[in-house]
């Protein structure tokens, strides 16, 4: 029976009515599985990851990079092999999306006393669509049923093929037909194993056990949680402290409930830590349980991101320390002949790495790992990251090079409030071509950024501080800055990386050449 | 399809492969006679066991070879003539006797495929008996399979039922490889163990387990006479709403490893019930599989039932003592179960 899935915009947030498709992460074609990443999808705060909730094949990107769609519209189809074209056609044709997905409010609806309907949960429902022209006799597929391959459910009676007795269970409960597995037990026996690994091969996964169901006239224990994966020494710790083992969130190694697991959950059930096991003698304090904080959205996406940036990316860093006295001088000059220009070091700093990567466009680039291409960009849209509640955000001034100074702090305190607001524009956070992260108002004497994919530098901005410096053999007391670049060795050589601070530092100690 | 007792359907196998293949013989002590034959009367009462009446009659002395009490020399004679093409059945009517032909099986018949490259196989059976329960005391009541399943080389059969006893004998006449056919003297006319069987002869091949129940608490690994009383308590304990797995493995060498560690997968308890050793037995040996290959699976601790490690008793009390108890094995399941074993007895 040919099963055709929808793949919908999610709803991460109450506030959240639309998504912009920023990266399809899969390719039409591709084998989806349960929680795979399939798409990069951007809100008005953030990028975020799309987790596929069906699994299948994907067999259309209805959705194009860039679009911006509702809450629970169509972004792809998952199909078998075997749904024809004109079949996902006529499903793309039809579908509507669905009302109760997308969260529409049930509102003012006071002449009526049944309540609203419960909120959305975060993920939304898979979406099963059977098209009408082939909606005969469609197989009782629970949502989320195992994605069995079609392919191994075809064959004569396999009722005397050689297989282990849990093996034909196994295929029985999964529909699959023993003819389509081969045997690689004792006298070429079918085993679990080699079903499991059929199903692998022929693109699909196998499904998780259904928990034991036991009937209501023997119950050991009231909630019987000797199903529950669990370390031996968690399952000890859990009866002693009267913890069920179903309310602990797995963390350990097999899925398993660990140690720690239980005293978190004892924590969290009974409001106190689990009592410390330390010897009396020891009287050691316990230590108070941690706090468990959820990821949000935003530090998932922070988290995974840079991640694969400092795995993936050979970055290497190159530093100079910068002498303000110059630059502070103008900024000062400037303040006091226009007070509403309010000039930071920031927007200084951002004037002179536009001035700089101008002149040095080899630093102004993207890099496509996936291609081995690289993009040179004439202007310099800057990232500048702004620290906010959450995490952090970088708003882009865009152009940087054609902006005056003024203009530039203007934008920048536009930017960080909005930012801090939350309300800042996908368009505003998405691109950018260089980033800035400055830490210099906390007194940091030197930091390492970690690059931002796709760009290929960023500048580590540290404090400004009075320094001894010696100058012809005599020394001084000078204001100076350390700033470190982060490069990627893949597309910007040292030796380049190194110039371009040598520009930098030429445009910051002499402003005047940043009006030349 | 006729209901057969275990000993009649080991003689339907024998005679069927003589028949068969005329390369199989018999050769063992009092096999053509019997202790019961007072009348000194050939082939009256089919040896000590009973098992062989009438094979002299149809196959004459030449292939069915009445031997004194001389467990070296016949078993010396059966493996040389496995190794120059006969296909020997001999008989040796107690495995505790397995000592003193200790020579000819562990060094001969087992190493003879090895160690001639190959050249030369052994396709002799040794049918023999096993099993406390007869009153016979402590040198006639071993289950010393695990002995033989120890060494590399020879096959090992311990059926439970007269539908195995009879397949897994006809493979073992037609394997060529030495197999060790351990027959619980309970069973030869235990009611559970007389089942229907076909008319037509067959086979059942090595290694490959028999799931006496299904169930998905507990698993229960449980050869010969102890499958009965395993499957006993299942019955027993479905009442309960306990659901038992037992699982006959049926050859202890081959051993159907992959059943066993499927079954434990899907329960996650595992009790076996072994009647060979307290010590270095084969439910040790289980034991120890599961631990190794299937730890994460277990919700309990493994539980290994057996005789306590003292020989058999020939006080009848303490004889049923001695051999593990239907009560034990439920004891064993309820603790895995987390359960008081206590109530087993209810």
């Amino acid at each position: 029976m040919a099963r055709i899935q929808a793949i919908t915009v999610p709803k991460w947030g109450l506030t959240m009515t639309e998504g912009t498709v920023s990266q399809w992460l899969v390719e039409e074609g591709d084998t989806i599985n349960l929680g795979d990443a399939i798409m990069d999808m951007e809100t008005s705060k953030v990028i975020n990851v799309v987790e596929s909730v069906v699994a299948g094949t994907l067999r259309r990107q209805v959705a194009q990079e860039g679009d911006t769609l509702p809450v629970a519209a169509l972004l792809g189809v998952l199909a078998e092999a075997e749904v024809a074209d004109a079949e996902i056609d006529a499903f793309i044709a039809g579908y509507v999306i669905d009302e109760s997905a997308s969260g529409a409010p049930a509102e003012a609806d006071t002449h009526d006393a049944v309540p609203a309907p419960p909120p959305p949960a975060s993920a939304p429902a898979p979406v099963e669509h059977t098209p009408s022209a082939a909606a005969t006799a469609s197989a009782p597929a629970a949502a989320g049923a195992p994605p069995v391959p079609d392919a191994l459910k075809d064959g004569d009676d396999d009722s005397g093929v050689h297989a282990s007795r849990h093996a034909r269970k196994l295929a029985a409960r999964l529909g699959i037909n023993l003819h389509n597995v081969a045997g690689s037990g004792r006298n070429d026996r079918i085993s679990v194993a080699d079903i499991e690994r059929a199903i692998a091969t022929a693109g699909g996964s196998v499904p998780a056990k259904q928990p034991a169901q036991r009937g209501p006239e023997f119950n050991p224990v009231p909630a019987d949680d000797s199903d529950v994966p669990a370390t031996s020494v968690a399952r000890r710790l859990a009866k002693t402290l009267g913890v069920n083992l179903h309310q602990c969130r797995p963390t350990g190694r097999h899925g398993r409930v660990c140690k720690y697991d239980v005293e978190a959950a004892c924590a969290l059930l009974h409001g106190t830590p689990a009592p410390a096991a330390a010897p009396a003698e020891i009287a050691a304090e316990p230590a108070p349980l941690p706090e468990s904080v959820p990821m949000s959205g935003m530090r998932r996406t922070i988290a995974s991101r840079l991640q694969a940036s400092k795995q993936r990316i050979p970055h290497y860093r190159v530093s100079m320390d910068i002498r303000l006295d110059a630059l502070l001088g103008l900024r000062r000059q400037i303040n006091a002949g226009d007070p509403a220009a309010n000039l930071s070091v920031t927007d200084c700093v951002v004037k002179a790495v536009a001035m700089a990567l101008v002149k040095m466009p080899e630093v102004n680039v993207h890099y496509d790992e996936a291609t081995q291409s690289m993009q040179r960009f004439r202007d310099a849209d800057i990232s500048v990251a702004v620290a906010i509640p959450d995490g952090l955000i970088t708003p882009i001034v865009k152009a940087a090079n054609t902006l005056t100074l003024t203009q530039i702090a203007a934008q920048m305190r536009d930017l960080a409030t909005r930012a801090k607001a939350g309300t800042l524009q996908a368009e505003e956070v998405q691109g950018g071509s260089f980033s800035i992260s400055n830490l210099g108002m906390f007194g940091v004497r030197q930091f390492d950024a970690i690059i931002n994919p796709p760009q290929a530098a960023i500048l580590a901005v540290a404090g400004a501080e009075q320094r001894m410096v010696v100058d012809d053999g005599e020394p001084q007391v000078a204001t100076v800055m350390t700033v470190s670049l982060s490069c990627d060795h893949r597309v910007i050589d040292g030796a380049v990386a190194a110039q371009f601070l040598q520009l930098l530092k030429r445009f910051m100690e002499t402003p005047s050449l940043m009006l030349a | 399809m006729a209901e057969m007792a275990m000993r009649a359907a080991i003689n339907l196998a024998l005679r069927e492969e003589m028949r068969r293949d005329e390369r199989v013989i018999m050769i063992g002590t009092d096999i053509a006679g019997g202790a019961q034959g007072s009348s000194g009367a050939e082939d009256v009462a089919g040896g000590v066991l009973g098992i062989t009446k009438g094979l002299l009659s149809e196959f004459g002395a030449g292939r069915v070879i009445d031997t004194p009490i001389s467990e070296m020399g016949y078993m010396g004679v059966a493996v040389g003539a496995a190794a120059t093409g006969l296909r020997p059945v001999a008989e040796l009517m107690f495995i505790d006797f397995i000592g003193c032909c200790g020579d000819m099986l562990l060094n001969q018949a087992a190493k003879i495929r090895y160690m001639f490259g190959g050249k030369s196989t052994c396709p002799l059976v040794v049918r023999t008996t096993i099993g406390a329960g007869a009153n016979a005391a402590a040198q006639h009541s071993q289950s010393l399979y695990h002995w033989v399943t120890a060494v590399p080389g020879l096959k090992v059969v311990v059926p439970s039922n007269a539908y195995d006893a009879r397949g897994l004998l006809a493979t073992a006449i037609r394997d060529d490889d030495p197999v060790i056919f351990c027959e619980h003297k309970a069973l030869y006319d235990f009611p559970a163990a007389a089942v229907e069987i076909p008319d037509a002869s067959y086979t059942i091949p090595f290694g490959e387990a028999n799931f006496v129940t299904e169930g998905t608490d507990v698993t229960v690994v449980a050869l010969g006479l102890m499958t009965h009383i395993a499957a006993g308590v299942a019955a027993a304990l479905s009442g309960k709403g306990i659901s038992v797995e037992v699982i006959d493995p049926r050859t202890t060498s081959p051993l159907d490893e992959e059943s066993i560690l499927e079954s434990v997968a899907s329960t996650g308890r595992l009790v076996i019930v072994d009647e060979s050793a307290a010590r270095c037995g084969f439910g040790q040996d289980v034991a120890a599989l599961v631990a190794e290959r299937a730890f994460h699976a277990l919700k309990a601790p493994i539980k290994v039932v057996t005789p306590p490690h003292c020989p058999t008793p020939f006080s009848p009390p303490l004889e049923q003592a001695w051999i593990p108890s239907g009560e034990r094995v439920a004891g064993a399941i309820l603790e895995t179960m987390g359960l008081d074993p206590a109530l087993a007895a209810a």
